[in-house]
């Protein structure tokens, strides 16, 4: 391979480039979203614990991140001298506090998001399916630096991790957009009368889809590229 | 595949080894190991015109075209 030292060198920049956006992000999004979430979490189970030993146990469930397209008139309207502040809420959270049949603590703790077991599940789904992508994509650039230096780039492997990254990107927003929506129909339904209106639409960011489907395309090009390379190594 | 390599019946005509056809013919043993063993997908024309004249044959001689019964497939 004739450029192999610059090609090393350019994917060396990705890997930095990629491992510092990644501890950047972590350290400005992730980490402050974890601390309030687990606060929110601490809690909610501590009045969940409260109600249990109460002997009147009750479902308190979290509805995060609810779109609202309308608000009842003057919610917020501030005055401060001859100016005039008028707010505009666009999202809620709500904390749903219920009576509840159920006294089991385990099965009070699943309903704490979206009030119901499945979403709960779909919460848990979304990080591992980011982390999944994460790994995927350390494994793709370590794989890429290594099949450069042994001189075989279109390896099987790395059409593999492309395919699968760009199938999970997609997989992600689609039950990111569930999640979302199912949480959506369920704050409506409480928000009902209230001069709130949420959006109930199924909402998805259309350009991670697309980023999404750039992965698999580039995946196919990879795919289409080996079987080229194999063609070349078998012909005699 | 119903192309049929049969360069082992000329090697064995000619009373020629894989190793020494491989150095006349200049291409690496492991090479011609694959086209012997029918794994090859396609052969430049530039290495069956010296697998013939190393082995003094027709491309004919060396490749055979055998159309799939239904029992071989």
């Amino acid at each position: 391979m004739q450029n192999k030292k610059s090609l090393l060198k350019r994917l060396l920049f990705l890997y930095i480039a990629f491992f510092l956006i990644l501890v950047t992000g972590i350290v400005h999004n992730l980490l402050g979203d974890f601390g309030r979430g687990a606060e929110t979490g601490v809690m909610m189970g501590e009045k969940i614990a409260e109600t249990i030993q109460q002997g009147a146990p009750r479902q308190i469930y979290l509805l995060g991140d609810i779109h609202v397209i309308d608000q009842p008139d003057g919610l917020i309207r501030l005055r401060n001298g001859d100016t005039e502040v008028e707010a505009c809420i666009t999202r809620l959270n709500l904390l749903v506090d219920k009576p509840s049949q159920e006294a089991s603590p385990v099965g009070l703790a699943f309903r704490s998001v979206g009030g119901n077991g499945w979403i709960y599940l779909l919460t848990l789904l979304i990080p591992v399916l980011f982390l999944a992508i994460i790994v995927l994509m350390i494994m793709i650039i370590h794989s890429l630096r290594r099949s450069i230096r042994e001189e075989r780039t279109l390896d099987r492997r790395n059409v593999w991790y492309l395919r699968t990254i760009g199938l999970l990107t997609i997989v992600s927003e689609l039950v990111n957009g569930e999640l979302v929506h199912t949480m959506s129909l369920r704050a409506a339904e409480l928000l009902n009368g209230s001069g709130f209106t949420v959006d109930t639409a199924f909402d998805i960011s259309y350009s991670t889809i697309i980023m999404g489907i750039l992965i698999l395309f580039s995946a196919e090009v990879f795919a289409i590229g080996q079987n080229l390379s194999e063609e070349q190594k078998l012909t005699i | 595949m119903p192309i049929i390599i049969n360069i082992d019946v000329m090697m064995a005509k000619r009373k020629i080894s894989l190793g020494d056809l491989a150095e006349r013919v200049e291409i690496t043993p492991a090479n011609l190991s694959i086209l012997k063993n029918g794994k090859a997908r396609a052969i430049r024309f530039s290495t069956l015109e010296a697998i013939c004249r190393e082995l003094d044959c027709q491309p004919g001689d060396i490749i055979e075209y055998r159309p799939e019964t239904s029992e071989n497939q």
